[in-house]
């Protein structure tokens, strides 16, 4: 882990109606760092991950990713910057197939729809011939990474829950991120599959050089692997440090179980 | 090169026949059906893959049609030899009013889309309909026609090949995947990275082009077209081959647009007294349809996929 800072939420606040559902949120991530987001059920965290990602914008408050302002940006320029995302409920295509889904994430960077690109494709021209053989075989590589490779012609909704849930990380590591964000991959899932899903994140951390932001609600998995936590509740954020350190606070212990009567 | 080469033989084989054992009625219907097919393909490429519902195809056919018949007329010397060359006019018009209207539509979706659209066609209907000079409601009459069959059948021919070759090979590559995604879910295009308003706005660019040219060939088949000819239903009629055929199938939308011409008018015949059977059998084959089919004839799939997979090898189809 290096001392570099490569995202940075600052005084980030976003109000809904009458609600303020994020409020003077504050911190960083370090480069190559495992950093969990928690807090119970609404306390922000979801909301937070789509101003990131560029799906609300934020009230007031910047958001820095690699040195670089992203409040303002769409989704799809925030994945660009190289900052890809999944979903707490799996939204991969689901009647395309498995390699299909990666491919149309690995084409992105390739296909950026100049006439050449159209032209290349109308006449089937034997350069787009060979650009379609290497997203092919590039996709194919990951997936094998992930031994998803037997299923590569399966339709993706057809996968087992699990394999959902990894096909899902393998297609955002298909955009080449540098930063990428969790949301809730635990969710739904049992105890050996946890345990899977933590070999997997590791796992793609050290391989694909990441960094990690994970918002998570178990707690064994979080308390595990994170390297830093910070915890959210009512969109004010209540704590920031070591795994250890923040599960003895007592402001933590109050938000996920209340305080005792006195 | 092989597979062009039969294909061309039946093409000209089918026009001979056509030519010189049927009469002059079939052989419109024949033409009428390829006209359908480019409708209906350019509509699929829209609707079927995009997942983007357009009910304005009837007002790109409308540009395409009258574009065509007017450059021909008034700026080519009113020769059958320039017919493409207003026909392509009338493509590229259609093209540019597609994407006009796409810029600020594309901000919605589905029934709002629809709607958008279905304005747009009323629109250009309605402009139509008051401009004089094109005929107004009278319509706009003695349009340049080919000559002969042949070289009206070789010409429609070739303008269906062309738009589902188009057609085709974008839905394989690259843009098909993009276009794909934007219809499986919207939001996880987005986050890998797309533009999705700004890929709609192609695809449906290049839908127009298309309706445009199925329009701009009518009007030269016809002869003769009005405000009329472009009213809501024939939107609907398009829309109604493309779900026949499979919404994101492009071979499904030709044989769907054979079925819904060749049909209505087969069953023209089966006349009994006073009764029209023809308004019920259309009705109850379409219901059924909707019941054993939901997804129409060939679901997202194309006709050749199910081919055995001797002749997809032979025949260079990727699997």
């Amino acid at each position: 882990m290096s001392d570099k800072i490569i995202l940075s939420i600052q005084d980030l606040s976003i109000q809904f109606g009458g609600l303020k559902a994020v409020d003077a949120v504050t911190f960083d991530i370090k480069e190559h760092e495992l950093l969990g987001l928690i807090g119970p059920n609404g306390a922000g965290k979801t909301t937070v991950f789509n101003m990131i990602s560029g799906f609300y914008r934020a009230d007031s408050g910047n958001i820095i990713f690699a040195d670089e302002k992203i409040n303002d940006l769409t989704a799809a320029q925030v994945n660009r910057k190289g900052l890809a995302r999944t979903f707490q409920n799996i939204r991969l295509f689901r009647s395309l197939s498995v390699i299909e889904n990666v491919l149309m994430a690995l084409q992105q960077k390739k296909h950026n729809g100049h006439l050449k690109d159209w032209l290349h494709s109308l006449f089937n021209t034997s350069y787009h011939q060979q650009i379609e053989k290497d997203l092919d075989l590039e996709a194919r590589e990951l997936l094998n990474i992930f031994q998803l490779d037997k299923y590569c012609s399966e339709m993706a909704g057809s996968l087992s829950y699990g394999a959902q849930r990894k096909l899902e990380i393998v297609r955002a590591l298909a955009t080449r991120p540098q930063l990428l964000i969790l949301d809730e991959p635990a969710a739904g899932m049992n105890h050996q599959e946890t345990e899977d899903l933590k070999k997997l994140i590791r796992f793609i951390k050290e391989k694909f050089n990441l960094t990690i932001l994970l918002i998570e609600h178990d707690m064994k998995l979080v308390m595990t692997i994170c390297d830093r936590i910070v915890v959210l509740n009512r969109g004010k954020k209540i704590a920031d440090g070591l795994p250890q350190d923040i599960k003895s606070l007592p402001d933590v212990i109050e938000a996920y179980l209340g305080k005792r009567p006195v | 090169m092989k597979k062009y080469i039969i294909f061309l033989v039946l093409v000209a084989g089918l026009g001979v026949v056509l030519n010189s054992f049927l009469n002059s009625y079939i052989q419109a219907i024949f033409i009428s059906f390829i006209i359908n097919a480019i409708m209906a393909l350019s509509l699929n490429f829209i609707t079927g893959l995009a997942d983007q519902f357009s009910l304005g195809h009837a007002g790109l056919m409308a540009l395409g049609a009258y574009t065509s018949a007017v450059i021909n007329k008034e700026f080519l010397g009113d020769q059958w030899m320039f017919i493409p060359v207003g026909v392509l006019a009338g493509a590229c018009i259609a093209g540019v009013a597609g994407y006009l209207v796409s810029l600020p539509s594309f901000r919605l979706k589905g029934d709002y889309l629809a709607i958008v659209t279905l304005g747009f066609a009323e629109i250009v209907r309605v402009v139509i309909l008051n401009w004089s000079h094109v005929g107004g409601a009278r319509g706009y009459n003695g349009i340049r026609k080919f000559p002969d069959f042949l070289l009206s059948y070789g010409f429609a021919v070739l303008l269906l090949f062309i738009t589902f070759m188009v057609m085709h090979r974008l839905k394989v590559s690259w843009f098909g995947r993009n276009l794909w995604a934007i219809n499986e879910d919207d939001i996880a295009a987005e986050v890998m990275g797309l533009e999705i308003a700004k890929t709609k706005r192609y695809a449906f660019t290049i839908s127009s082009f298309f309706a445009g040219l199925g329009g701009g060939f009518y009007a030269h088949h016809l002869g003769y077209i009005s405000p009329g000819s472009f009213g809501f239903i024939v939107s609907v009629q398009i829309l109604i081959i493309t779900v026949l055929g499979g919404l994101g199938s492009l071979s499904g939308s030709i044989i769907a647009a054979a079925l819904l011409t060749f049909l209505p008018e087969a069953l023209r015949s089966v006349q009994s007294g006073g009764l029209d059977l023809r308004m019920i059998i259309y009705p109850i084959l379409l219901i059924l349809m909707m019941i054993l089919r939901p997804k129409g004839l060939f679901g997202r799939r194309e006709v050749y996929e199910w081919l055995p997979a001797r002749l997809k090898t032979k025949w260079g189809i990727k699997q």
